[in-house]
């Protein structure tokens, strides 16, 4: 009796520890997806919606997407062999490493090559991960992407046809190190809908163990059009539902579809390059020719005045503190005039540094109390409705946005 | 940037014309300090002609007015362009200095 009691006691303990093992895993790997959406509604060329469902037991899938630049979007769906906390460390691993590399490597064949070299290296359990990523060029409609042992995706052009990429570029991410992964290019016209899946939708079963199945998902996106990424998604998910019935789930199912609608027609696109030296005189020249550029193309004289004290404030802080040595460094700066933003990047070969990370200035002081110290950078956050901040391989990128009413919309 | 400077009785009126910047603000600066080592007390910087200004511009009008304060003088600003009036809300300059619409109404009363 007592012994049966201990043992009871030992397996209750366990299960339960397994439980919250998985719990942890779940909650980690919830807490890395963006979940926001629409994700870029300032963003007209393109769309995004995902939706990933946990199952209770397995699960290891993961989806993300960025934007590298102003014309990259980048997209990933994956999903760990295994379970638990330790599946969703990999998979912190994994999306972590795919972000860092895409910001300064645009090829999807390069960065997975690198991310298996580094994954596959120290993997002692021997844990792999199945990958589909894309880069999308938002104003050409070009998608680079890789497969590394991922389902298929599907792309619906606008006409309806449906066309598999089944092209499969290497083996699962993190099996193997060295091995070189290759890419293919497709051009996505506007009103093509992308959809990326995993085996969770595919191996999805009903109650009598029957599976879903890829013809299935590929009857129903023959069967009508769908208005939006989110309604081709949720229409996924809700035909797995349908089909799973009051059967449990057995794996995470996880949609990730990309709308692809092109530069608006009529849209103006005017870009501006710019190179300077390192010294502060140089920021009026930017000003001046960035002035000439606002004239020519009708920017507004208030958003023209708001940028000119944009460039004297980063320019400004760049040229001042970015360098330890005493030689000449070049700035670039890249200004993207488009019918509803004004986008700019700065890059520069200095030190790494982030100028949004420092905290605000208190504005409420007196005259006697205030210094002006961090004021600039408080300013260009202010006026400015978009600022981030990455560094590249050896180069820090400022990227800015201010949106601009496009004509006709109040 | 220019400035033109006209003595209206007590009150030396700096009319800015340009950007205060970060090239033009060590020129401001010496202006300023220039006109108070005169011994000047009331002063008054009409932002009429005024296209922008940045951080390092702001900088020199609050060292102006920290150093006139403890000389017992006091420093007005008139003629924001929205641009301009914009970064004095968002840096709070607005609330730490007295602003006005137009020169004559900063006058009254200087």
């Amino acid at each position: 009796m007592q012994e049966s009691f201990e043992n009871l006691k030992r397996t209750t303990s366990a299960k339960e520890r397994m439980e919250s093992e998985l719990n942890i895993g779940r909650d980690i790997q919830m807490s890395m997806l963006p979940l926001v959406f629409p994700a870029f509604p300032h963003r007209h060329e393109f769309s995004v919606f995902a939706a990933l469902h946990p199952a209770r037991e397995v699960g290891g899938d993961f989806y993300d997407f960025f934007l590298i630049d102003e014309d990259r979007f980048c997209f990933c769906v994956g999903d760990v062999s295994g379970k638990g906390v330790p599946a969703a460390l990999f998979m912190a691993v994994t999306k972590t490493l795919i972000k860092s590399r895409a910001s300064n490597d645009f090829s999807p064949a390069s960065i997975m090559t690198h991310v298996n070299d580094e994954v596959g290296r120290h993997n002692e359990s021997c844990m792999f991960v199945t990958i589909f990523l894309g880069i999308l060029d938002v104003t050409t409609g070009q998608l680079a992407y890789t497969n590394a042992g991922h389902n298929p995706p599907y792309l619906k052009r606008e006409d309806g046809a449906l066309v598999r990429l089944d092209k499969r570029h290497g083996p699962v991410i993190g099996a193997m190190e060295g091995m070189v992964y290759q890419e293919d290019r497709i051009d996505l016209t506007p009103m093509d809908m992308l959809l990326v899946y995993t085996d969770g939708v595919t191996e999805a079963m009903d109650p009598s163990q029957g599976l879903y199945e890829e013809q299935q998902l590929v009857e129903l996106y023959r069967s009508r059009e769908y208005s939006s990424a989110e309604d081709v998604v949720k229409a996924t998910v809700d035909d797995v539902w349908r089909f799973q019935a009051e059967a449990v789930q057995a794996d995470d199912v996880t949609v990730l579809a990309v709308e692809y609608f092109g530069v608006p027609e009529g849209a103006k696109r005017h870009v501006l390059d710019l190179t300077i030296k390192n010294e502060l005189g140089e920021i009026a020249r930017v000003n001046e020719s960035f002035n000439v550029f606002a004239e020519e193309h009708e920017v507004e004289a208030s958003t023209r005045r708001q940028m000119n004290l944009v460039f004297d404030e980063l320019l400004n802080n760049v040229i001042s503190y970015a360098y330890e040595d005493d030689e000449e460094h070049e700035i670039d700066i890249r200004i993207e005039l488009l019918s509803d933003r004004l986008a700019v990047t700065i890059t520069d070969d200095g030190i790494p540094f982030n100028p949004f990370q420092g905290s605000p200035p208190d504005t409420s002081l007196s005259i006697e109390e205030r210094e002006v110290g961090g004021l600039g950078i408080h300013l260009v956050q202010n006026v400015m409705d978009e600022v981030s901040y990455s560094r590249r391989t050896n180069e820090n990128v400022v990227i800015l946005a201010k949106h601009l009413k496009a004509p006709g919309i109040d | 940037m220019n400035i033109g400077v006209e003595e209206v009785g007590s009150v030396n009126v700096l009319r800015f014309e340009g950007n205060l910047d970060t090239n033009t603000a060590p020129e401001a600066q010496d202006r300023f300090d220039q006109l108070i080592g005169e011994g000047a007390k009331k002063l008054l910087v009409d932002f009429k002609a005024l296209d922008y200004i940045s951080s390092a511009g702001l900088r020199v009008l609050l060292a102006t007015a920290k150093r006139l304060g403890a000389e017992g003088g006091s420093l007005r600003i008139c003629n924001l362009n929205d641009t301009v009036r914009e970064v004095f809300e968002i840096s709070g300059f607005s609330t730490i200095f007295s602003v006005f619409d137009t020169e004559s109404e900063a006058l009254a009363g200087f």
